[in-house]
């Protein structure tokens, strides 16, 4: 990791606690064993750290804290996969603090009573006082309680509307992590109008990309996380006589991933840094791309020099690749050109 | 760069951009050759006189002391102009090795011509039977009286057929490694022979030095007699972090832009996504040069680590060559280079060039063992 200060030390070793406590990984597979699609414990426990407020104003009840530590916080918790949507969650908890929300609906969403996420309004309407369209291939749909949704309707802005409204319906569909992907129809749901005109669209813009640099943290972590796992096993597995880590074949793949991985944790703490300057949507669009490709070989490989073991859903291996699966597809590939588009 | 320069170093960024535009001769803009000491040594000596030949030497060494950002940016402005490459042996190696383990004897002689381009040096390491495993090396060394009686054939020398010095590696005793000596060499000293060898780009990068009965006086050796290893390795995770720097990413990135630009304007856009991710590689070289070199100055740099950046840079930079080698299409087998308006378009000559990076310097299959076992642990045979 970049050279970091003992605040950021702390908060990787409190979040990795953390996730120990609740059990790591074995709470994922208890969850997808029991078909629960929500831990409203871990999440309120999780809440309670001030983690869903860190980017959050201090004034709106938030931590204020750096960009870097929410970066840090996700990194680490992707160690034990959570497919919870923490990373959505704390960019909407952070546009709700800085646009002045209602203060309950925002005390329960830091509190985490209620799950705020973000909403590319893309293909809806906002006429006013109400909303319409469809949104397909929304990341984490059945998790929120609330979607802030930014809009170029027949009113820009951004609008606040509760999943409890009757004039809104989603079509969930289980995602291989735990979590879920679906399409919200909304059709004249009410909302709250939070904002318009151009601070909104920067709000917006910053939220995306702030979305991006989190969830590239997450691939990041986590396939960090599969590839310790993977040169433990390189060390521990013996054939041949010998550790199949010794194994030049293996050697070799085994440095290519660490190169993969250590430019892409690299260049994901540059476009941190970039964050709030005008370079800020390219890097985060760069680091998502290196992120994501860099995790995909991370956890393939994971796999593969596993053996027969790495196939097994026994072993925890496999839930590495099938988190940045869920991330992979959560790119906002609506606009898979998006990199190309900022240059 | 993706990192935002303080107002400071946006007024260096500009100050060395318009420098470049004012002095950069247009003969040397975009070369798709590599020029010859004559073309190119004058130009080395006009960025020595503007201060810039040395940014990652000290100070009070005559270098700049530049910071990993000044660098960069220097980097990537001398990649955009398309300045030529210059002759790095006594910069990069050399220099910084008499730095820290010459005597000042040693250094008041030869530091001031490396920076201002008077002794051009190349690096006697290899030998026909001996590269990845240098510590076989077999030229010998024979200590008589004041002098070391220096006999054997060294290769792949680079330019050594135009260089004065050379800084090579002799066998005083047969002890594998403690048995290697580091020595400096004048190469107008009688007994030596030497012969150009051609590329696959076709110019003669390298030579062959035949060494026979060649008297060294003992002062030239660096270190003591018999520490050559250590000498010669003691700065490489310094030297990999010129080797895995992203100026030559940036090159390739200026020359693949340069394609790009000469299309006819509807085909540019099937580019983009192309382009876009050359430029994500350069940013990634970047990024981790500029990480790497950060936590090596705060000594938070294990040894091999930089492993890393060498593999990095040299085969993101091959990845770039190749986009444009697709962007060349069926150009890219011309040997002329092609033209657009004035500015040269390079069609093919840094991607062959660019096959030396992951050879020299360590290959980088000898880089991912270092890596694995080193940094990775995992276990030797
Ligand atoms: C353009 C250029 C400039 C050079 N300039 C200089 C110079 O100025 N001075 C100088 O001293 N030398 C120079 N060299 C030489 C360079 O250092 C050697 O080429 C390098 O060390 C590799 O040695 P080799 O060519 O003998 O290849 P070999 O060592 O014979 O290797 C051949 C192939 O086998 C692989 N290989 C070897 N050992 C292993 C192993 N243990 N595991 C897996 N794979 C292995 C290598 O990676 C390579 O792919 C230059 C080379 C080039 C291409």
């Amino acid at each position: 990791m970049p050279v970091f200060d003992g605040e950021d030390a702390q908060i990787v070793d409190s979040v990795a606690a953390f996730f120990a406590r609740n059990g790591g990984i074995a709470r994922v597979r208890r969850l997808r064993d029991e078909g629960a699609t929500r831990d409203p414990e871990t999440w309120r426990a999780a809440a309670e750290q001030g983690w869903i407020g860190i980017l959050a104003p201090e004034t709106a009840g938030g931590l204020d804290m750096p960009v870097r530590s929410a970066a840090l916080l996700m990194q680490t918790a992707a160690r034990s996969v959570p497919f919870e949507p923490f990373s959505a969650a704390i960019v909407a908890a952070r546009l709700l603090g800085r646009i002045d929300a209602p203060p309950a609906i925002l005390d329960d969403v830091l509190s985490g009573q209620a799950i705020a996420l973000p909403l590319d309004g893309t293909g809806l309407d906002w006429d006013g006082t109400r909303l319409s369209g469809e949104s397909p291939q929304t990341a984490d749909v059945a998790s929120a309680d609330w979607f802030v949704v930014s809009c170029n309707g027949t009113e820009t802005g951004l609008f606040l509307v509760s999943c409890k409204s009757p004039y809104k319906t989603v079509e969930a569909h289980a995602t291989h992590d735990g979590g879920t992907v679906g399409t919200v129809r909304f059709d004249g749901a009410e909302g709250t109008a939070l904002g318009s005109g151009s601070d909104a669209e920067r709000e917006a813009a910053d939220a995306r990309v702030l979305l991006r640099l989190l969830r590239a943290a997450e691939a990041v972590g986590l396939a960090q996380e599969a590839f310790a796992r993977t040169l433990d096993y390189l060390r521990a597995r013996s054939q041949f006589g010998r550790p199949i880590g010794s194994f030049q074949a293996l050697q070799h793949r085994a440095a290519t991933i660490h190169v993969r991985l250590t430019s892409a944790e690299a260049l994901l703490y540059e476009a941190v840094r970039a964050f709030g300057t005008d370079r800020q949507a390219f890097a985060a669009d760069a680091t998502f791309s290196r992120a994501l490709d860099a995790a995909q070989l991370a956890c393939d490989e994971a796999i593969q020099m596993h053996g027969a073991i790495g196939f097994t859903d026994e072993l925890e291996i496999g839930f590495f690749l099938k988190r940045l699966l869920a991330l992979s597809a959560s790119a906002d590939e609506r606009d898979p050109a998006t990199i190309s588009r900022v240059i | 760069m993706i990192r935002q320069e303080s107002p400071e170093e946006t007024a260096f960024r500009d100050s060395v951009r318009t420098w470049l535009e004012d002095n950069l001769p247009r003969e040397l803009r975009h070369l798709t050759f590599r020029p010859r000491p004559e073309e190119i040594m004058p130009w080395y000596r006009a960025v020595s006189r503007q201060g810039w030949i040395a940014p990652h030497w000290p100070r009070d060494e005559g270098g700049m002391g530049a910071s990993a950002v000044e660098q960069a940016i220097l980097m990537e402005e001398f990649a955009r102009a398309g300045a030529p490459d210059i002759p790095s042996q006594g910069l990069n190696h050399i220099g910084p090795m008499l730095i820290e383990r010459g005597t000042p004897e040693q250094k008041a002689r030869h530091l001031p011509p490396i920076l201002s381009g008077d002794c051009i040096w190349c690096q006697g390491y290899s030998e026909p039977g001996a590269g990845s495993d240098l510590a076989s090396l077999k030229t010998t060394g024979r200590i008589d009286g004041d002098a070391i009686v220096v006999n054997g054939h060294k290769i792949w020398t680079t330019w050594g057929h135009h260089a004065q010095w050379m800084f090579a590696l002799v066998r005083t005793s047969d002890d594998r490694k403690r048995g290697i000596t580091f020595v400096l060499l004048d190469l107008d000293t009688p007994g030596i022979t030497r012969r150009p060898i051609r590329t696959i780009a076709g110019d003669d990068e390298f030579a062959e030095v035949f060494l026979d009965e060649v008297r060294v006086p003992l002062a030239n050796v660096v270190g003591e007699i018999g520490a050559g290893w250590s000498v010669a390795t003691s700065l490489l995770d310094q030297e990999r972090l010129h080797i895995g720097s992203p100026l030559h990413a940036n090159r390739a990135l200026t020359r693949l832009r340069g394609l790009v630009e000469a299309m006819p304007e509807g085909d540019r856009d099937a580019w983009a996504d192309s382009l876009a991710h050359a430029e994500v590689l350069t940013e990634t070289v970047t990024a981790a040069f500029l990480d790497t070199h950060e936590k090596f100055e705060a000594g938070r740099s294990p040894a091999g680590e930089s492993a890393f950046l060498k593999i990095l840079a040299t085969e993101a930079t091959q990845e770039i060559l190749e986009i444009a080698r697709c962007a060349a299409g069926p150009l890219a087998a011309q040997v002329d280079p092609a033209w657009n308006g004035d500015r040269r378009l390079d069609l093919n000559e840094m991607a062959l060039q660019s096959r030396r990076l992951t050879i020299y310097a360590g290959s980088n299959e000898i880089q991912r063992t270092i890596l694995a076992r080193q940094v990775l642990g995992l276990g030797g045979r």
